[in-house]
């Protein structure tokens, strides 16, 4: 045994390692997409047989997966709780077929929505599908329940769901390690079409039969010690996933005596115990994030039980169903409990208000000589070459990097809303009436992932629409992941590269590739691209900059000749570029971080800003 | 015990790196300890914030007014921590400001004198250090961190009572694999700087 200092998402890996598992598939998404990289550096350190790849989308993973484990093998998926959404319909099925080798679903949702995303609560996908629900509430804890779930998961023929959340994920805790299982599970894949194809299946027998699994499943999970209950007096505690952590931080803290029960799966329902805390208590505080799940059922085990006490949780408003839990609500929630008031320091005798606010917030903006800050010039400048103004053309977004051009001072973007959405939504646009010209913008990894099948319901029943591909070859904003157009798998080995213009040519779309730093030629390609009737894709090709860099590419960095700068600003107000420094309207370029892009060079009106000499 | 460090500053100035060398540190030896960051859309140049927790610790988030100190790699960044100090707490803040072009507003410059408000109701336990003016000699870009964990080390004895000087070196030792002896040498360098002003340390 060793301990190490691992993240939720790193010990989720530990433990499918720790379990044999061989093949693992995923899509990225803040705040799961750790997880594989970690994984994929072991398995290349310890030369293990573990197949692991970045799938196209969250769906295909699944499939990749299901078939895996069909096979016997033990499997790991891995997802943000929007990918879910998109595989959801492979998992309901495959709850009701069941597996051969333990199928794990790693789900990472995000209360409080810190990475941008819209709140939603996977747990839900528990209770649709049927799937076995695990809920860790630290690193040590996700990784002994992953190990949890690979042998329920397994023992039961069920595929089982470890749902974890950004404080559980991105939090680092001590956490003590195993070594690796070498026993691997043997290929063997049975033709059964009974069970493995929905026509032939007797479906109503499938469900019964899974209904029966939960049954087995939830004496596994007792056999396993899990929801563990802890009888002391009247006052009574449930907490699922991280709250349970501030549950025990305060109780040691002001050393409190409480009856407490550690919902570590919400499904199947530990109805035994929760009755059994229910016999003994006289008032119970829930303690959980996002929805009132635990709390629900735990209503319904007290009218099965006859037994109505007192519960403080979201729907009498003592807690909330937005936003996450912290140290400071759960100690309210628990002073309500027991009538006396927890307060862990003193409040400091100064306005807290007033001081915070003298913070200057800073603009998301995109990174130095980002190409995507030049895309974006290139189509608000095309759009005024037209003869439009910039609030009368739509132009839709897409989720990841591209998604910062909603920001000051580009503004392009008028809508982002989930993967792949851009074309659709424009074509929508288009349908339901704009006559003005439409422009959809996304990704390369976006395009991949799902902005294929709009592409071809546009080309289908015809339509004047222009899409543009930011395509810098990387699925940057989740950590650079390798996608169809790098070329690269994820241990950096050469893959086959799929040309999104082969693509957007076999649909049919006029197809036109620019370079993005070549700022005026652009431009004017986009405006006669615009201008140009039926579906059209530009492809505006440059590789992400911070990978650039790493890799070693560096241009020489521009300097702003203080002779010919005529402090204009231009440059700052039409890119925001973080190389670019105003002093007290002394207008210049740190050397340092400028990457070279030379954007600035080309807006400049009096051609001020000059490259470096070698 | 408890102790919780608070780490900020922005991307590219080693608050991640700060918070390995602790955690490092207390697992050398043996104390319990959990690390979390400031979540946020991924952007090079954004404001980041690392919270260290050591001792009989169970939740990733250090309680509100709970920080034994603050250590601030950007002035305006220790604006957005305030509701975590209080009248023990060790406040060490860089003075010098980076990427300023990106804040949305200019009208004021962060002055140091809206924190020096705070001075008197924290037993002055403030410490302004710019960086840049103290390491300047040595023209390195990186490693005011590395800097101002030793003026923290310096100021506050409290550390010293679970983790030692020497487990701090080690750990840099194993965490940082470029410049290591520079690293140390500006660790040490920051020890002495409150050695040096004469700032009573607790």
């Amino acid at each position: 045994m060793i301990k190490k200092l691992l993240s939720g998402n790193e010990a989720v890996a530990e433990g499918a390692l720790e379990s044999g598992v061989e093949v693992v598939t995923g899509y990225p998404g803040t705040p799961s997409s750790e997880l594989i990289p970690f994984l994929a550096d072991i398995v290349k350190k310890e030369n293990l047989k573990v197949y692991v790849e970045w799938s196209v989308n969250e769906k295909v993973a699944f499939d990749i997966a299901t078939a895996a484990a069909w096979s016997g093998k033990r499997v790991l998926i891995t997802m943000k709780m929007a990918g879910l959404n998109v595989a959801s319909d492979t998992l309901i099925n495959i709850a009701n077929k069941g597996v051969n080798g333990g199928m794990v679903i790693y789900v990472t949702d995000d209360p409080g929505t810190h990475a941008g995303c819209t709140e939603q609560d996977s747990r839900f996908y528990s209770l649709i599908s049927l799937a076995p629900i695990l809920d860790p509430s630290n690193p040590m804890d996700a990784k002994n329940l992953t190990k949890i779930a690979f042998e329920v998961s397994e023992k039961i023929q069920i595929p089982v769901i470890l749902r974890s959340t950004t404080n559980v994920s991105h939090t680092m805790g001590i956490v003590e390690c195993d070594s690796y299982s070498s026993s691997l599970n043997r290929f063997e894949f049975k033709k059964d079409a009974q069970n493995y194809t929905t026509v032939l299946a007797d479906r109503v027998n499938q469900r019964r039969l899974l209904l029966k699994k939960h049954v087995e499943v939830l004496e596994l999970f007792n056999k396993f010690n899990l929801n563990q209950l802890d009888i002391k007096n009247n006052f009574g505690v449930i907490a699922s996933g991280v709250s349970w952590t501030y549950l025990q931080e305060i109780i040691n803290y002001f050393g409190l005596e409480l009856s407490t029960l550690k919902i570590d799966s919400e499904n199947p329902w530990p109805e035994t115990k929760v009755r059994k805390m229910i016999q003994n208590v006289n008032k119970i505080l829930v303690l959980e994030e996002q929805e009132p799940i635990v709390e629900t059922m735990l209503k319904k085990t007290m009218v099965n039980t006859k037994k109505v006490i007192p519960v403080l949780g979201k729907e009498d408003g003592t807690l909330s169903r937005v936003g996450e839990n912290n140290l400071e609500n759960v100690a309210d929630a628990l002073s309500k409990l027991i009538n006396k008031k927890l307060e862990f320091e003193e409040k400091i005798q100064i306005d807290i208000n007033k001081i915070k606010s003298y913070k200057l917030e800073r603009a998301l903006t995109f990174c130095t000589g980002c190409p995507h800050r030049a895309t974006y010039y290139i189509i608000n400048e095309a759009i005024k070459k037209l003869g439009f103004k910039q609030d009368e053309i739509i132009v839709t977004g897409d989720i990841g990097c591209t998604s910062l051009g909603v920001y000051k001072p580009l503004e392009t973007l008028w809508t982002e809303v989930t993967m792949g959405a851009s074309i659709g939504l424009a074509y929508g646009f288009k349908i339901a009436g704009a006559t003005k010209p439409v422009i959809a913008t996304l990704g390369d990894s976006t395009f991949f992932h799902s902005g294929i099948p709009p592409l071809i319901n546009a080309m289908q029943y015809g339509c004047d629409l222009t899409v543009i591909v930011l395509d810098n070859l990387w699925t940057s904003m989740t950590g650079f992941q390798p996608n169809p157009n790098t070329g690269l798998n994820l241990f950096g080995k050469p893959s086959n590269i799929v040309s999104i213009s082969a693509i957007t040519k076999a649909i049919g779309a006029y197809t036109i590739t620019i370079s993005p730093y070549e700022i005026e030629k652009s431009i004017d390609i986009v405006a006669k691209t615009i201008s140009k009737k039926g579906l059209k894709v530009i492809i505006s090709k440059e590789e992400c900059v911070l990978q650039k860099v790493r890799h070693g590419i560096k241009n020489i960095p521009y300097y702003i000749d203080q002779e010919k700068c005529i402090k204009c600003g231009a440059c700052i107000k039409n890119t925001s570029c973080p190389a670019i420094i105003n002093d007290n309207n002394e207008y210049f370029i740190d050397k340092n971080i400028c990457t070279g892009c030379g954007i600035c060079a080309q807006i400049c009106p009096v051609n001020a800003i000059k490259r470096e000499e070698k | 015990m408890i102790y919780n460090f608070l780490l900020v500053g922005i991307g590219g100035q080693g608050i991640i790196t700060l918070s390995k060398i602790l955690a490092t540190a207390a697992m050398s030896k043996d104390l319990k300890v959990i690390v979390t960051y400031k979540k946020g859309l991924a952007q090079r140049g954004g404001s980041v914030g690392a919270q260290v927790r050591i001792g009989d610790v169970y939740s990733p988030l250090v309680p509100k007014y709970s920080a034994n100190s603050l250590l601030s790699m950007d002035m305006n960044e220790t604006f957005g921590y305030i509701d975590y100090i209080n009248k023990n707490t060790i406040l060490m803040i860089n003075t010098k400001i980076i990427n300023d072009n990106t804040f949305l507003s200019k009208k004021d410059k962060v002055k140091k004198e809206e924190i020096k408000q705070l001075q008197k109701s924290m037993n002055d336990n403030i410490v302004f250090i710019d960086t840049k003016l103290e390491i300047k000699q040595k023209d390195v870009s990186k490693g005011a961190n590395i800097y101002m964990l030793g003026v923290l080390f310096g100021m506050d004895s409290r550390i010293n009572s679970f983790i030692k000087k020497d487990d701090i070196i080690s750990s840099i030792k194993k965490n940082l694999k470029k410049n290591t002896e520079l690293n140390i040498e500006l660790f040490n360098k920051g020890i002495q700087f409150i050695q040096d002003k004469q700032v009573n340390s607790i």
